[in-house]
């Protein structure tokens, strides 16, 4: 394991790596998008109850699981920037962000635009939509945050201190729904006694689960390489403009 | 029935929307970057 993290410490070498996987990430991205889009619009049956608006779940459902897993990812990044100082942890915890916060915005808009043919209302101030709403403010904090401080390892270690405390948002989104009466639907596939959910659903659920996963994976690696660039572009302009005046 | 459809339009439409404007977003930084790293990096090698 400690090899693995030795390995992707050069940022060079993870940006050769990154390189060579991304189309591959981009082409599973398609592949899982045309598969989900087919079974979610085409083929899965309306619910018996909802009708056709349950199709709205196939798009909410991975994009809320997106945003959360996003958010645990970064919570390991910030700490491992912070214990092990990993010289790439920053870096993707910053390249991130935007794509979680983006995430979270599609949950919540979808989520509002369900809500109104299900519950009759856009918005309510329940405890999975509040605390939803409150992880989107987060992931904007963490943004916001890098681009206020000059020095930017002073912003990314204010950035990590902020993601680590709003970690204890992700337990109380996952048991809000457990823990206090909410018009949100409880869990019906992240569940201890299994899926509730019929399998005509589950698959299209899956699918675009793996669309968004791979979706992340790629711009994950396109905006790391494209910082990386910049940097590399940044210290030999640096190195240039010393060599000058030497 | 069309009603229910609306919604489930404007719900896809939304996400799409900002998928592709991330993406075009983050490949259109990406290709800037590499451009000016690859002038860079003849100007070092002359």
């Amino acid at each position: 394991m400690a090899g693995i993290f030795n390995f992707l410490a050069s940022p060079s070498r993870f940006r050769r790596l990154s390189e060579r996987l991304y189309p591959y990430t981009i082409f599973l991205m398609v592949l899982f998008l045309i598969l989900g889009l087919w079974y979610g619009i085409y083929s899965s049956p309306p619910d018996y109850q909802q009708g056709e608006t349950v199709r709205i779940m196939y798009v909410h459902v991975p994009a809320a699981w997106m945003a959360m897993m996003i958010y645990f990812s970064m919570t390991l990044m910030s700490i491992f920037s912070l214990v092990w100082r990993h010289p790439l942890a920053d870096l993707l915890a910053k390249e991130s962000a935007p794509i979680g916060a983006m995430f979270t915005l599609i949950a919540l808009v979808t989520g509002s635009i369900w809500g109104k043919p299900t519950w009759g209302t856009w918005w309510v101030w329940d405890a999975r939509l509040t605390s939803v709403l409150i992880l989107f403010f987060i992931y904007l904090g963490h943004v916001a945050l890098i681009k206020l401080f000059d020095d930017e390892e002073k912003g990314s270690k204010a950035a990590a201190i902020l993601t680590i405390i709003g970690a204890i948002n992700l337990p109380i989104i996952k048991f809000s729904v457990d823990w206090w009466n909410t018009l949100h639907q409880p869990a019906s596939v992240m569940r201890l006694d299994g899926p509730s959910i019929h399998i005509d659903m589950m698959i299209p659920l899956i699918f675009m689960a793996f669309a968004f996963l791979f979706y992340y994976l790629s711009f994950l690696f396109i905006n790391t390489q494209a910082e990386l660039y910049k940097r590399r572009v940044k210290k030999i302009y640096l190195q240039n403009l010393m060599r000058k005046e030497k | 029935m069309s009603n229910q459809l609306t919604y489930v339009f404007f719900a896809y439409f939304f996400t799409f929307f900002v998928l592709i404007i991330l993406a075009v977003k983050s490949y259109s930084t990406y290709l800037a970057n590499l451009k000016k790293f690859k002038k860079f990096d003849i100007n070092v090698k002359k």
